[in-house]
């Protein structure tokens, strides 16, 4: 006899569906499996004989043809067991075929038939939806990160008897109470945690803070530059916490990046939250950037329209900092191997903290003992092109005690949250249409159409171009932050204080002194 | 240079860059042999006789010896086709100040001019990782003295160095960088437009051949020249032990005068200067002073008709009275003014605009004006 079953395998964070056929028939008892498998995925011959027979199911020798299609993709992972499994019933008449239709399954199976969790259950399960599959049955424990899919009902399996149960159930038009049970569920979900972290717990800074908002308004990438201690860390972590929410469809396309991880219960708890990552600077560049031999994606991906910390800046592998260049400009990673490309989202905006010099000290002369060529060199560990993405460079410094003892409150992150989100609705006013979104993608051919400046802002602009030797790309930048301390000023042409402002923040000088 | 002058030159050129040799040993023996060529054709056996080479140096002038006439020539016409003269003791041109020291240089390879014999000379040194009031010091300092007819002497390293020199250039007066390396060599690489500039105005001067590579050994042997060749050594900012104090400690040999330019108490690059200070040092405190210890009276009056009266408006009073000579980041500024950042940056770029405050590095504030004079 033969049957069908649905699943669906997983690439990059997308998902496609395949589909496992099952034909038992007389002749030599065999076990036979197609269809281009790998290792794991072959393995699971022994598992699932073992575990149909310890859920009690006694199945006569007979010649088991499986095949897997589309048979061109190599299929790794193991969410195949269950389909598998299920085909192989439904072909020796265990189970009616009719009910496994429309059902996307996976999962795990362990030998005494348990279904175990397994990864890539989201991007899975919006397959499935796309697809037109109205029901999906993943393991139990997977059970809350599909339910993130609206418009699909869930089946939570424990095992294989109370899988073949359920879904008997639910083919004899009992269906409707499985469902209700599955969106009774639904509604615990996503309960939103509070940030346990927030600006009003930062001291003084008036500086940073400042940088800080206008990063977050643009979302411009920043450059932090301070002695050890000064509150870079804290600051990084602040600016996650004053960008607005994650729209629905984002927070979706980012918990596809963890559901692929296995790591969906990160995300859970705090669905919206624009997520934070801040990984070690050890980190190798299949960390980073994605990679692998299965390709999973990296830092960059898991910090998807949210904030990448990269502390110590400087003690980055270089080849690691080079791979966020091609990500920042097009906010995507593409991983292209033999058998296909990859792609991950990296949205990011990129926040950076490093040393002024070798032992952070810079410029206080009593305790730095850097040679000038030793601050160059150190300086010089991050390349131009790299620096050239930093829209904000920010100067820390270690707090004063008085604000640190002060007791006058901070302002808290939802105040600064709700500066930002109007400073954002400018920009999304005047770029309706455009395709861009924020201040930091203005390219340099659309600077006159959309940073009109006063003629004192121009002035000072070009004065300071040729005073300080900027590039043409310094001056870009520098003309794109002014346009967002504008738009939080709620100007519409950028003035005099906006340019200067902005040129405060402007990237670091490779000559260690200015007035040499 | 005449034919039989460029065959004259070519051994006091050999023996004067013999590295391993002091000057004082070079002198003697060409006194010795009547000349620098005997001293090249010298045989073993008489070289053994003399007692105060050392062994070492006994066989370092046999391998010195075994230079080809040719290759000498050749490094002679180099020197030619680079401008770079060698003026050797006993010359006219070899400066009369430096014949009195301990252990002069045999021979002083030069681009440029060397200093006149007439003008008074300064050397001003001190450390090359210094502070802003360090640097504007020396710039102001080597600017004023320049203004005042003096030459101004230093080593063209980094910091202080550099900064002496480059004062002294905008106050159009002649200086001079003595070397570590050879004439033809710039170090460090980041001088070279001074470098070019040093050779227009004054000269670079160094007792080492042509090509010779900076090595650490030789500053603290150079700096017995920059003591030799001026009358008054001020050390402008020093650690407790630095290289600048070395040329201190020469000067004093030498008979010297040694000023200091005071500083904090606290801040670790007057350490060295402040116990110069403490040992006797003259010290430092406007121009005007100095040059009267100097006894020079002339040009003086040009330095007080720089100072103008610029009028300030309330707040930017306020901001330039926060400012001193130690940069401060704009985090302090906020915090001493009690300025919002808005305002305090308006302020502080009206100030820029105005010349009296500087920013020294990214978004960090000085005052600008001249303090020395």
């Amino acid at each position: 006899m033969y049957s069908i079953v649905s699943t669906a395998i997983v690439c990059g964070i997308r998902s496609i569906l395949v589909q496992v056929e099952a034909d038992v028939c007389d002749g030599m008892p065999a076990f036979e499996m197609v269809g281009v498998l790998s290792s794991e995925v072959k393995e699971a011959k022994e598992r699932i004989r073992t575990a149909i027979r310890n859920s009690g199911v006694r199945l006569s020798p007979k010649r088991i043809t499986v095949n897997l299609y589309p048979a061109d993709i190599r299929k790794s992972g193991t969410v195949f067991d269950l389909p598998i499994a299920l085909a192989i019933l439904a072909a020796y008449g265990r189970i009616p075929q009719k009910s496994l239709e429309g059902i996307l399954f996976a999962g795990e199976i362990s030998l005494n038939g348990e279904i175990r969790p397994t990864t890539g259950i989201l991007p899975m399960v919006l397959a499935a939806r796309e697809a037109g599959k109205r029901v999906v049955c993943v393991p139990k424990e997977n059970i809350r990160e599909a339910q993130v899919v609206k418009g699909v009902a869930i089946l939570g399996g424990e095992n294989l008897n109370q899988v073949i149960a359920m879904i008997d159930k639910f083919h004899k038009k009992d269906g409707k109470n499985v469902v209700a049970i599955a969106n009774n569920i639904e509604e615990t979900r996503v309960s939103e945690r509070t940030a346990d972290f927030d600006f009003a717990s930062i001291h003084g800074q008036k500086v940073l803070k400042r940088a800080c908002e206008i990063a977050a308004s643009g979302r411009h990438n920043m450059l932090m530059l301070g002695s050890p201690g000064a509150g870079k860390t804290m600051a990084a972590r602040a600016v996650s916490t004053i960008l607005p929410p994650l729209t629905e469809e984002e927070a979706l396309e980012l918990a596809k990046v963890y559901s692929v991880l296995g790591i969906f219960s990160q995300r859970e708890m705090n669905f919206r939250q624009r997520p934070y990552r801040s990984p070690h600077h050890t980190i190798s560049l299949a960390g980073m950037a994605g990679g692998g031999t299965v390709p999973r994606p990296g830092e960059i991906s898991l910090a998807h329209k949210g904030v990448l910390f990269l502390d110590e800046l400087t003690e980055f592998k270089k080849p690691v900092l080079e791979s966020l260049r091609q990500p920042l400009e097009e906010r995507e990673i593409r991983l292209v191997r033999g058998n296909g490309t990859y792609f991950y989202p990296a949205d990011i905006m990129l926040i950076a903290a490093m040393n002024p010099c070798n032992c952070g000290y810079f410029p206080d002369k009593n305790r730095c003992t850097c040679s000038k060529a030793m601050i160059e060199r150190h300086l010089n560990k991050i390349s131009r092109p790299l620096l050239d993405r930093m829209d904000l460079c920010v100067e820390v410094s270690r707090p004063a005690l008085c604000d640190l003892t002060a007791n006058q409150p901070e302002e808290s992150s939802a105040q600064i949250r709700s500066r930002v989100k109007q400073a954002q609705r400018i920009q999304e006013e005047r770029f309706r249409g455009s395709g861009l979104l924020y201040n930091s993608q203005i390219p340099s051919s659309a600077m006159k159409q959309w940073c009109a400046m006063e003629p004192a802002g121009e002035k000072l602009l070009n004065e300071t171009f040729e005073r300080l030797e900027m590039t043409a790309r310094g001056y870009y930048r520098a003309l794109r932050v002014a346009r967002t301390i504008a738009d939080m000023d709620g100007a519409s042409e950028i003035g005099r204080v906006h340019i200067s402002e902005s040129l405060l923040y402007r990237s670091i000088d490779r000559k260690v002194w200015d007035w040499e | 240079m005449s034919k039989n002058q460029a065959a004259y030159n070519k051994y006091e050129y050999w023996l004067a860059s013999i590295a391993s040799l002091s000057g004082r040993k070079k002198i003697f023996l060409e006194e010795m042999f009547a000349g620098a060529e005997g001293l090249y054709r010298a045989r073993l056996e008489f070289l053994e006789r003399i007692p105060i080479l050392t062994e070492q140096e006994k066989a370092m002038i046999e391998i010195e010896q075994r230079r080809q006439e040719e290759e000498l020539e050749k490094e002679l016409t180099y020197c030619m086709q680079n401008g770079i003269r060698l003026a050797v003791w006993q010359e006219e041109a070899y400066p009369t100040r430096l014949r009195s020291i301990y252990n002069p240089p045999y021979g002083l390879f030069y681009r440029g001019k060397l200093p006149s014999e007439k003008q008074k000379a300064v050397g001003i040194v001190g450390a090359r990782n210094c502070t802003y009031y360090g640097k504007a010091a020396a710039e102001q300092i080597g600017q004023g003295l320049a203004a005042a007819g003096i030459a101004v002497i230093s080593g063209m390293a980094a910091g202080i160095d550099g900064a002496a020199h480059r004062g002294a250039l905008r106050g159009k007066g002649s200086t001079f960088g003595v070397l570590g390396c050879g004439v033809d060599v710039c170090y460090p690489v980041g001088n070279r437009e001074l470098y070019g500039r040093l050779i227009e105005m004054g000269g670079v001067i160094s007792e080492y051949s042509p090509r010779t590579q900076p090595i650490a050994f030789h500053f603290p042997q150079r700096n017995r020249i920059i003591s030799g060749l001026s009358d008054v050594v001020l050390v402008v900012e020093a650690k407790e032990k630095s290289g600048s104090l070395i040329t201190a400690d020469f000067a004093l040999e030498q008979g010297k005068d040694v000023y200091a330019l005071p500083g904090r108490v606290s801040d670790l690059l007057s350490q060295g200067t402040n116990r110069l200070i403490q040992q006797g040092a003259g010290i430092f405190l406007n121009i005007e002073d100095f040059l009267k210890e100097m006894h020079i009276f002339a040009k003086t009056e040009e330095n007080s008709c720089r100072k103008q009266k610029i009028s300030l408006e309330n707040l930017e009073r306020l901001v330039y009275s926060c400012l001193g000579l130690t940069p401060k980041n704009l985090e302090e500024l906020i915090t001493e003014t009690g300025l919002n950042l808005g305002k305090l940056i308006e302020t502080l770029e009206s100030l820029r605009e105005r010349g009296v405050v500087l920013e020294v590095y990214k978004n960090y504030y000085v005052r600008s004006d001249d303090f020395v004079s």
